[in-house]
């Protein structure tokens, strides 16, 4: 059987629709774009504007109400290891000691290890996270800081060829947004995935995406899609460089039209 | 050599703290015994209540009392407990089970276990099956609600989180309701020994010759007014140091909670 192999990305005339109490409520309208193996995509938009939603279908969470998502040019049935997500609130599980954490997706009958394999993987995980010494520790002790590195570790263990990001580091501080953003890069550089991520910051979004897909207020519909010309492996000074800035402006008027738009949506 | 620890003194200071609402307790017993507002004969002293209780402990039959009824709790605990753990699952996973069976379940939380009393005794009969019954009724229908409150309390990002690093229906039972419902299982535990012990004079209405509750009923019977002051207070004991105990265990259980 063809899994999911290639780990490229495509998605058709993706729609879903909730039913509320007031009625069917349009969260995401006819997108499409595609997502090449080993590239890196920056979703940005309005907040309200169905990333959240959108992630949740990539990940087989949810399923379209039409439309499709393709994976290696196969539909998506369900979740599935090969599709890590990285959550904005870690979801690190607070019973299990960071060891534990790391290796929760290896004790599964889907990608069991032994417990030598286990203990090798968790160690180097563990170390390009910068773990160490933490091993017992339950993520209570841990900042906010360590334990999105905790999940970073606990989604690269199984090995997935993609990973989808939700606002990954949203709840951190600034100084520690900008290591972990550096740490995403280091890792990708080591450790190639396909990546989507959705962001509400055009700064994370150019820094860390090959492209920038800028989705309209809810409804999201594709509004329009920036290539960025910084090749991979990146350095964190790209941040200063003059292109940098422009992209950055240029990105972040139209995603202003967009909230704007989105607050007169909200105001009739 | 050794230093001397600074321990002793904070545990020390920590006792006499707990037991000073206790002596508040007494010492306003006593006053009321002196100022004779109640009639001596009806309300003891402290003194009387002690001195029932050594001759009771000297001829062994307080200890039979409290064996008894200890033992007749902890059973009703751990099976009333036990029964609610399946349930209590049932009832937390499966919204539809719970939307059914939950006006059921609270219905028959707020009935009284003593009401049940008169009808236990018809249909389970005057044995030990009939005390236990009670205090089983007593500990299932709190622990059921502990539990299944626990369970619907779990937030839906570690079910995700754990579909998405690959877990089955069964992997997603066993590694992550199960140890997020542990701490609630001891709650439940807690909550059910209270209930117990709240219900133990109810329960051995039913026909009992030996337990704390039997006790207070001969005295009552009798009008040994200390006897039954002495009853209350070593149930009241007995269930505060259990409850001690359960909260011991609880930190050791659940050293991951914030």
């Amino acid at each position: 059987m063809p899994s999911e192999s290639g780990g490229s990305i495509r998605l058709e005339h993706v729609t879903k629709v909730f039913t509320t109490r007031q009625g069917p409520l349009t969260v995401i309208d006819d997108l499409s774009f595609s997502v090449d193996a080993g590239e890196s995509v920056a979703v940005v938009g309005p907040s309200g504007s169905g990333k959240t939603t959108l992630l949740n279908l990539l990940a087989g969470l949810d399923q379209p109400t039409s439309g499709e998502i393709l994976v290696g040019g196969e539909p998506i049935r369900g979740p599935s290891p090969e599709r890590g997500v990285i959550f904005q609130q870690y979801a690190v599980f607070p019973y299990l000691t960071v060891y534990q954490n790391v290796v929760f997706g290896l004790t599964l009958r889907a990608n069991f290890r032994s417990k030598a394999e286990r203990n090798r993987v968790a160690k180097h995980y563990i170390g390009l996270m910068g773990l160490q010494g933490f091993e017992q520790a339950y993520p209570k002790t841990l900042s906010g800081g360590m334990k999105q590195r905790l999940a970073i570790a606990r989604a690269y263990a199984v090995n997935p060829k993609m990973l989808f990001m939700d606002e990954p580091f949203a709840a951190l501080d600034a100084q520690t947004r900008e290591l972990m953003q550096e740490l995403i890069l280091d890792i990708l550089a080591k450790e190639q995935k396909t990546i989507i991520f959705v962001t509400h910051s055009v700064e994370e979004a150019i820094f860390i995406g090959n492209r920038i897909v800028i989705v309209t207020a809810r409804p999201a519909r594709v509004h329009e899609i920036v290539d960025v010309p910084f090749g991979f492996p990146r350095q964190a000074d790209v941040r200063t460089s003059n292109e940098f800035t422009r992209i950055r402006r240029y990105v972040e008027q139209i995603v202003r039209e967009q909230y704007q738009a989105a607050r007169a949506v909200s105001d009739t | 050599m050794t230093v001397a620890s600074p321990r002793p003194a904070p545990l020390l200071r920590r006792v006499l703290l707990r037991s000073l609402p206790f002596l508040l307790v007494v010492a306003v017993w006593q006053a009321l015994h002196m100022v004779e507002v109640v009639s001596p004969a009806l309300l003891p002293s402290p003194r009387q209540v002690f001195d029932a209780g050594v001759r009771l402990a000297g001829r062994g039959v307080l200890l039979d009392h409290m064996i008894a009824s200890t033992t007749r709790v902890l059973l009703g605990v751990v099976i009333g407990v036990t029964l609610a753990i399946p349930v209590g699952f049932a009832l937390g996973w499966f919204p539809a089970v719970r939307g059914f069976f939950d006006p059921l379940i609270n219905f028959f939380r707020a009935l009284p276990p003593i009401a049940l009393v008169p009808l236990v005794v018809v249909y389970v009969g005057i044995g030990e099956e009939g005390r236990l019954f009670v205090l089983i009724y007593a500990s299932f229908f709190p622990a059921t609600v502990v539990i299944y409150e626990g369970i619907t309390a779990i937030e839906s990002i570690f079910v995700r989180a754990a579909q998405v690093l690959g877990a089955n229906g069964f992997e997603m039972f066993r590694k992550v309701v199960l140890p997020f419902t542990v701490p609630h299982i001891l709650t439940a535990f807690r909550v059910a020994l209270g209930v117990a012990w709240a219900t133990l004079v109810a329960a051995e209405l039913v026909a009992a010759r030996t337990g704390l509750g039997a006790m207070i009923q001969d005295a009552s019977n009798f009008f040994q007014i200390p006897v039954i002051f002495l009853g209350i207070i070593v149930i009241g004991a007995i269930a505060l140091l259990m409850d001690a105990v359960v909260r011991v265990v609880v930190t050791r259980f659940v050293a991951w909670r914030e």
